[in-house]
């Protein structure tokens, strides 16, 4: 019977993205919080450290994307649909997402060039590097299968 | 139902007599299930009984409570259950690919992950069969690739 997931699954996931989240924006805040205190209602405290309400429009940011995840990448909703087209429909869905949480609770200003530059760049190179790795492991994967996959093969031709 | 069990050292061949008044299913069952021994598979096709060499067989679908025997070209039913051909084809290379599939190793031609860790699989005739995730861990295993 195929394995299905219960909600700790899911609640998994979300604290996960939650979590690497945290961490980042943690980062962010002690190197630029203090110039950005003024513009930015994420960094408002400065350096001191983010608000609840920060964290809890993150928190809300991870369910979402935990949500998108299950629409995109399982076959629930969506039966046929290539990982190609899966991918990018998934990215395209997290960007906007982001931009309504980005508008909706003034993230930064919306009429700042620098700041969409910037959370484009980093979101381009988080998106860069999880789809290398996730490529590379699945290479590396259908690599050992089909090695193993010829082992077996001949071993059970010699029977 | 009498069995009776010769051990004579000077038999060569080894021998299974059945007698019996009439064939009955049972009996047809335990004589397909003695031919597998032999690697051969009875199955049918146009209501005619066939001995299909198990090495013959690509895989093995179970749908609507009808078992379907496929080999490169053709396809057959059998009155096995696919749990009873599992467990009897499995030192044949065979191995579980879903609730309602048995794939034999020799005709996969291709292994590729697929999403929700599921496994793609190619038959050496290009039909694609998919691995549920469950059995997906079973295999790899049984490749030693976990």
């Amino acid at each position: 019977m195929e394995e299905r997931k219960t909600i700790f699954d899911y609640l998994g996931q979300i604290f996960i993205i939650f979590g690497i989240t945290m961490a980042i924006l943690c980062v962010f805040c002690i190197l630029f919080g203090e110039s950005a205190k003024e513009y930015s209602g994420m960094f408002a405290f400065g350096n001191e450290g983010l608000n609840v309400a920060t964290m809890g429009q993150f928190f809300l940011v991870s369910i979402c994307v935990v949500g998108l995840r299950f629409v995109f990448f399982t076959d629930a909703i969506i039966k046929k649909m290539s990982v190609t087209a899966r991918t990018v429909w998934m990215v395209s869905s997290v960007i906007l997402l982001i931009t309504v949480f980005i508008l909706a609770f003034h993230w930064f200003p919306a009429d700042m060039w620098e700041a969409w530059a910037m959370f484009l760049i980093c979101f381009g190179i988080c998106f860069a590097i999880s789809m290398t790795v996730t490529i590379i492991k699945e290479r590396m994967e259908n690599r050992r299968m089909e090695e193993a996959l010829e082992r077996v093969k001949k071993q059970n031709e010699k029977k | 139902m009498k069995i009776e069990i010769n051990v004579d050292e000077k038999i060569e061949d080894t021998q299974i007599r059945i007698s019996c008044k009439r064939l009955t299913p049972e009996i047809e069952k335990l004589l397909a299930t003695i031919r597998m021994l032999d690697k051969q598979l009875a199955v049918t096709k146009e209501e005619e009984t066939i001995l299909l060499d198990v090495y013959k067989v690509a895989y093995i679908e179970a749908v609507d409570r009808k078992t379907f025997v496929y080999t490169e070209k053709e396809v057959y039913e059998t009155n096995f259950r696919l749990y009873e051909l599992e467990q009897q084809l499995e030192e044949y290379g065979f191995f579980r690919a879903s609730k309602s599939c048995i794939i034999q190793l020799k005709y996969v031609k291709s292994l590729k992950t697929d999403l929700n860790r599921r496994i793609r699989v190619t038959l050496e005739n290009g039909e694609q069969i998919i691995v549920s995730r469950q059995y997906a861990e079973i295999l790899k295993e049984r490749l030693g690739v976990r």
